[in-house]
C-alpha cells in the first residue's frame, strides 16, 4: 500500500489523542477514586448510585426519627418511674392512715403528706420535654391538666386540656414504618374520664379528704384503688419498655441496611484502585511507544539521505 | 527528416519532457500538505514514430500525453458518507454532553441530594413541628429545589437555542457551498470541453463536496461534461451551474420556537438524514424536548402532591388552605415557593388538625419521598429522577460510542483515499532523481547532437 504522508501524520495524531485520552481517564479515575464520574460512564450504574444515595440519606433520616423518638420514650419512662414511686408513697400512707388507732390529728398529718403528693402528680402530669407538655398530645404547648382549688388552696379536681391530649404522635422509623412514641395524658392519668374510679387524682383527693375528715370508711377502700392505679401506671410503663426495645432493634437494623447502602454503592461507584492504577500504567506505557516510535517515523524520508 | 536535426530534436524533446515531469513533481511536493489536494502525474508516451523505407519506423523520442489526477470515485464516495455519520454523531454528542454536564450526578451536589434533602427537612418538621429553625431550614431547601430545576430547565433551553443558531448558520454553508459549486461545476464545463483536465478545479470541487457531506448527507451524481448534480432527500440542490437556495421557517416544537430548514420558493421541509446537521436537529427536536418533559412531569408530580396534602394540613396559626409551591404555574421552568411560605413560616401546614404539636402532615408529605407517585404508580419522585439521569447517560454513552466508531472508519477512509491520491514525498524525490538523471542524458544528448554537427561542418574547412 501506498503512504503518503499526511496519512502518516494523521495516523499518528489520530493514535495519541486515543491513548492520551485513555491515559486522562485512567488519571482523573484514579485521583477521585470514582469509577462513574458521568452518568455516560455507565447509565445503568449512575441510576443505581443514585437510588442508594437516597437510600442513605432516607436511612440518616429513619435514624435520627428513631433516636428522636427513643429520646422521649426514655423520657416519659423515667417519668412514669417517679409517678409509680409517688404512688408506693401514697400506698403507705393509706396503709398507715388505715390504722384505727390514729387520732384525727395524726390523719391530718398524713393529709398534708397527700396533698404534697397530689400537688406532685399534677406537676408530673404537666412534665415539659424540650419546652412542650409531655402528655399533652398534639397539644402540647397548653397545660395538659388544670386544677380548681377551694378556699384553702386545695386541690378538688384536676381536669384535662379540652383540646385534647390523647393523639398519638408519630415517628416515622422505616419506608412506611410509622410508629407512636409518646403516650396519651387521659389514657394514663384519667382512662375513664375525670373522676372516675380510675383516675389517679381523684385516688390522691378521696385519700387526702378522708384523712381530713377523720374518715376511716372513705379511706380503707383507697388502698386497693392506689394498687389498681399503680397497675394502671405499670400496664403503659411495659408497653413503652416493649417498644424501646422495638427501636433498638430498628436502629440496629438501620445501622445495618446503612452499611449495605454504602458497600453498594461503593461496590457500584468506586473505581478499583489496583486495577485502575494497572490499566493506568498500561495505557501510559503505550501512549510513550506510541511517542517514541512516531517521533522517529514522522522524521525519517528519503530526503534526509539525499546529498 | 533523417538527419542530425532529427537527433537533436529528439534531444529537445526529452529535455522538455523532464523538465515537465519535473515541474508536476513539483507542484506535488509544494502541495504535500494542501488540503482536498490529489497528487498529479504527467503521462508521457513515445512520439509517433517515422516510416523508414525498407527499415521500418524510427522513434522520433518522448511526448507528454495527458496530466491527470490520482483520485478513485469509490473511495470519495465512502469517505463522504463516513463524513456524514461523523458529522452526525459529533454535532449530537457534543449537546448531549453539555446536557449531561449539566446535571452533575453521581455526586454529593446533584440535583438528587438536594431533593433527598427538602424531604429530610420535611421529616425533621415532623421530629418537632413547632419550632421554626426547622421551618427555616425547609423553607431554605425548597427555595434550592425550585432554583435547581429551574436552572435545569432553563440550561437546557438554552442548549436547544445555541443548536437552533448553529440550523441558521449550518444553512448559510449549505447556500454557499452550493454557489461555489455551482460556480465550480461552469469553470470545469468551460475547461474540460476544450480537452483538458481540470485538476485543480476539480480537487477544489471534491474538497467541497467532503465539507458539504459533512454537515447534511447528499447524493452526487456525475454528469457526462464534467459537472455534478447534488440531491438532498431526492430533491434537486445543484445541477450543473445552478443551484436552489435553503432557508428556514419558523415552527414550534412543545411550545419551543425553532427554525424548521426549508426549501426556498416552495417552503417544504428539506429531507435531513445525515450530517452535522442532522445530529444537532435531532438533540433540538428530541432529546433535548424529551429530557425536558421528563423534568417537566417532575415538577408538576412534585407540586401537585405536595400542594394536595399541603392545603389539607394546618399551619402553626392556624391557616389552612394554603398551597406549598405556586399553584399557577407548571413544569420545571415554572416551579416556585408560594410566596405566602416564604413571607411567614407560620404558613407550613404540618399538623392534619390546628394542634400546634400535630405532625401528622409533615409526616404524610416526608412519606412522599417513598411513594410511588410516577410513572403509573411504579417509580418514586427520586427514582424518576434517578432514570432521568440514566436515560441523558445512556443517550450521552450511545452517540459516544458512534462518535468514536466513526472516527475510526473515517480515518480508515481517509487513509484509504490518501493511499491513492495523497503525496508521497519519498516517491516524489526518487522520481526527481530519476527525471533529473533522464534530463541530464537528454542534454548530453543535445550536445552530442551539437557535436556532431560541428564535427560535419568542420569537414568542410
Amino acid at each position: 500500500m501506498r503512504i503518503s504522508d499526511q496519512m502518516r501524520v494523521r495516523s499518528l495524531l489520530y493514535q495519541l489523542e486515543n491513548h492520551l485520552d485513555s491515559v486522562s481517564k485512567y488519571q482523573s479515575q484514579l485521583s477521585t477514586g470514582k469509577r462513574i464520574e458521568e452518568p455516560s460512564d455507565d447509565a445503568f450504574g449512575a441510576g443505581k448510585a443514585l437510588r442508594y444515595r437516597h437510600g442513605i440519606k432516607m436511612n440518616e433520616q429513619h435514624v435520627r426519627n428513631a433516636e428522636d423518638g427513643m429520646g422521649r420514650m426514655q423520657y416519659s419512662d423515667g417519668i412514669l418511674q417517679s409517678i409509680t414511686n409517688l404512688m408506693n408513697q401514697a400506698m403507705s400512707l393509706a396503709v398507715a392512715a388505715d390504722n384505727d388507732t390514729l387520732t384525727a390529728a395524726d390523719r391530718q398529718v398524713i393529709a398534708n403528706e397527700v396533698d404534697q403528693l397530689l400537688e406532685d402528680l399534677v406537676s408530673k402530669a404537666n412534665t415539659q420535654y424540650n419546652g412542650k407538655y409531655l402528655f399533652g398530645g398534639f397539644n402540647d404547648n397548653a397545660e395538659a391538666f388544670t386544677v380548681t382549688r377551694d378556699g384553702q388552696g386545695l386541690i378538688t379536681a384536676v381536669s384535662a386540656n379540652p383540646d385534647g391530649i390523647d393523639q398519638e404522635i408519630k415517628r416515622e422509623i422505616g419506608v412506611g414504618l410509622k410508629e407512636t412514641v409518646n403516650i396519651g395524658g387521659t389514657l394514663l392519668f384519667q382512662p375513664d374520664g375525670e373522676g372516675a374510679e380510675s383516675d389517679l387524682f381523684r385516688k390522691l383527693i378521696t385519700l387526702r379528704d378522708g384523712c381530713i375528715n377523720n374518715d376511716p370508711d372513705a379511706i380503707g377502700p383507697q388502698i386497693d384503688a392506689i394498687q389498681d392505679g399503680i397497675d394502671q401506671i405499670s400496664y403503659h410503663s411495659s408497653t413503652l419498655g416493649a417498644k424501646v426495645n422495638f427501636f433498638q432493634r430498628q436502629l440496629e437494623q438501620l445501622g445495618m441496611d446503612a452499611v449495605n447502602y454504602t458497600d453498594s454503592l461503593s461496590n457500584v461507584e468506586d473505581a478499583d484502585l489496583i486495577e485502575t492504577v494497572m490499566m493506568y500504567e498500561q495505557e501510559q506505557a503505550a501512549y510513550e511507544a506510541a511517542l517514541a516510535s512516531g517521533a522517529t517515523i514522522i522524521q525519517m524520508s528519503l530526503i534526509n539521505f539525499m546529498g | 527528416m533523417n538527419n542530425i536535426f532529427s537527433l537533436l530534436e529528439v534531444g529537445k524533446r526529452a529535455v522538455q519532457t523532464n523538465r515537465l515531469q519535473m515541474q508536476v513533481i513539483g507542484h506535488n511536493i509544494a502541495n504535500a500538505d494542501t488540503e482536498g489536494y490529489s497528487r498529479q502525474r504527467a503521462n508521457q508516451k513515445a512520439a509517433s514514430a517515422m516510416d523508414m523505407p525498407g527499415l521500418g519506423q524510427a522513434g522520433t523520442g518522448v511526448m507528454i500525453q495527458e496530466i491527470t489526477r490520482a483520485r478513485d470515485i469509490l473511495l470519495d464516495r465512502q469517505v463522504r458518507n463516513e463524513k456524514s455519520a461523523l458529522g452526525r454523531w459529533e454535532g449530537q454528542d457534543d449537546l448531549l454532553n453539555s446536557i449531561q454536564n449539566i446535571f452533575t450526578e453521581p455526586s454529593e451536589l446533584g440535583f438528587g441530594n438536594v431533593l433527598d434533602e427538602f424531604w429530610s427537612a420535611w421529616g425533621d418538621i415532623a421530629n418537632d413541628p413547632e419550632d421554626i429553625g426547622g421551618r427555616s431550614v425547609l423553607r431554605q431547601r425548597a427555595v434550592m429545589l425550585c432554583q435547581n430545576l429551574n436552572d435545569y430547565d432553563s440550561d437546557i433551553k438554552m442548549l436547544q437555542e445555541n443548536a437552533n443558531a448553529e440550523v441558521i448558520s449550518l444553512k448559510n454553508n449549505l447556500n454557499q457551498y452550493a454557489a461555489q459549486i455551482a460556480d465550480l461545476n461552469k469553470k470545469i464545463q468551460i475547461a474540460e470541453n476544450s480537452g483538458q483536465n481540470a485538476n485543480d478545479l476539480r480537487d477544489q470541487r471534491d474538497l467541497l463536496l467532503d465539507n458539504l457531506s459533512e454537515i447534511i448527507k447528499v447524493k452526487i451524481s456525475d454528469n457526462n461534461d464534467g459537472t455534478v448534480n447534488i440531491y438532498l432527500g431526492g430533491e434537486i440542490f445543484i445541477q450543473g451551474g445552478e443551484y436552489r437556495t435553503l432557508t428556514t421557517k419558523l415552527s414550534s416544537i412543545n411550545g419551543v420556537v425553532i427554525d424548521e430548514l426549508v426549501w426556498d420558493g416552495t417552503y417544504n421541509n428539506v429531507v435531513v438524514d445525515g450530517g452535522r446537521l442532522k445530529g444537532i436537529m435531532q438533540f433540538r427536536d428530541v432529546d433535548a424536548i424529551d429530557i425536558r418533559n421528563r423534568l417537566d412531569d417532575f415538577a408538576d408530580t412534585l407540586v401537585n402532591n405536595v400542594n394536595g396534602l399541603h392545603q389539607g394540613g394546618y399551619g402553626l396559626n392556624g391557616s389552612m388552605g394554603i398551597s406549598f409551591f405556586r399553584s399557577d404555574t407548571t413544569g420545571a421552568g415554572g416551579i416556585e415557593v408560594n410566596p405566602n411560605i416564604l413571607n411567614d413560616l407560620n404558613n407550613i401546614a404540618a399538623g392534619g388538625s390546628e394542634a400546634p404539636g400535630d405532625n401528622e402532615n409533615a409526616l404524610a408529605i416526608a412519606a412522599l419521598a417513598d411513594a410511588k407517585l410516577m410513572n403509573g404508580g411504579t417509580q418514586t419522585l427520586n427514582e424518576h429522577y434517578a432514570a432521568t439521569v440514566s436515560e441523558v447517560g445512556a443517550r450521552k454513552e450511545s452517540s459516544g460510542l458512534y462518535r468514536e466508531q466513526s472516527e475510526a472508519v473515517h480515518l480508515q477512509m481517509v487513509n484509504d483515499r490518501s493511499a491513492v491520491s495523497g503525496v508521497s514525498l519519498d516517491e516524489e524525490m526518487a522520481d526527481l532523481i530519476k527525471f533529473q538523471q533522464s534530463f541530464n542524458a537528454a542534454a548530453i544528448l543535445v550536445s552530442t547532437a551539437n557535436e556532431l554537427m560541428t564535427t560535419i561542418i568542420n569537414l568542410g574547412k
